[in-house]
């Protein structure tokens, strides 16, 4: 027999009467592609789970305050809030100054804040690795985009709407970042399978 | 061929997002056209590259359950 799929706009209308299994119906339905989606931005995973956190504690407190009217926007909606939450820890970041040891290597990296956990670890010399590290190097507006329709997978038209820019300029960019890594790979002679 | 299929537009189709006509003239073009299935075969690349799920732990997803509970009985 076929399932339906409650609608987000309706699981959020549940929630708000009170309904909690709503919420976390809702929650585990987007939290890989929000997660993922904030970890390809900041490319940190403590930072991304900082910034997932704040993301969802936002979306509780908007909801139960009556301010959610996207009806079954939600996604989008969730990005928009994450995608400026990333912006700012990225910007704080790189204001931030970089220590070094007596080998001129950045301090942060070797006090085990930023260890990897296991599932970074099996894919750490894995060619997608590679990627993504590429996808880092983007300019951000580029890489912005491609994370949002690869990761997020929000249309051209949501992304335009999450970032305050035109369709046109997404595709553009996305078109740009897709030449760019082209490049990357070509330099750096690795195929990508 | 009478109109001008872009990569934009082969962007587009390559995520659903191009117009019925667009997809049906690229459809038909396809065969004939070895650079718009060389551009599609590298943008199917680049997608299945970066689709990595990262998972958020198990121990925050609860926090934020916690979190909304929380609140719930706060508005009470």
């Amino acid at each position: 027999m076929a399932t339906t799929m409650i609608a987000d706009g309706v699981l959020i209308k549940h929630y708000t009467e009170g309904n909690q299994g709503a919420f976390e119906t809702l929650l585990k339905r987007h939290k890989n592609r929000i997660f993922s989606s904030i970890y390809a931005l900041v490319g940190d995973r403590y930072i991304a789970e900082d910034i997932f956190q704040e993301t969802f504690i936002k979306i509780i407190h908007s909801i139960r305050t009556g301010k959610y009217n996207h009806e079954d926007k939600f996604l989008p909606w969730a990005m928009r809030i994450s995608r400026n939450m990333c912006i700012d820890s990225i910007r704080q970041r790189k204001r931030l100054p970089i220590v070094v040891d007596s080998e001129g290597n950045d301090i942060l990296n070797n006090l085990g804040i930023f260890e990897k956990s296991q599932e970074e670890l099996h894919i750490e010399n894995d060619e997608i690795t590679m990627l993504r590290k590429w996808i880092w190097e983007l300019p951000e507006e580029q890489r912005e985009v491609l994370v949002l329709r690869n990761y997020a997978d929000l249309s051209f038209k949501e992304i335009a709407v999450v970032t305050n820019t035109n369709i046109n300029t997404c595709i553009g960019r996305m078109h740009y970042a897709l030449i760019n890594l082209r490049k990357m790979t070509q330099k750096n002679s690795v195929r990508v399978k | 061929m009478i109109y001008n299929i872009t990569k934009n537009e082969l962007l587009k189709y390559f995520y659903n997002e191009c117009s019925p006509s667009v997809r049906q003239l690229i459809e038909m073009e396809l065969d004939a056209n070895p650079e718009w299935r060389n551009y599609l075969n590298y943008l199917e690349t680049v997608q299945n590259s970066t689709k990595i799920d990262f998972k958020p732990n198990d121990t925050l997803v609860s926090m934020i359950l916690e979190e909304s509970a929380a609140t719930e009985h706060q508005s009470l």
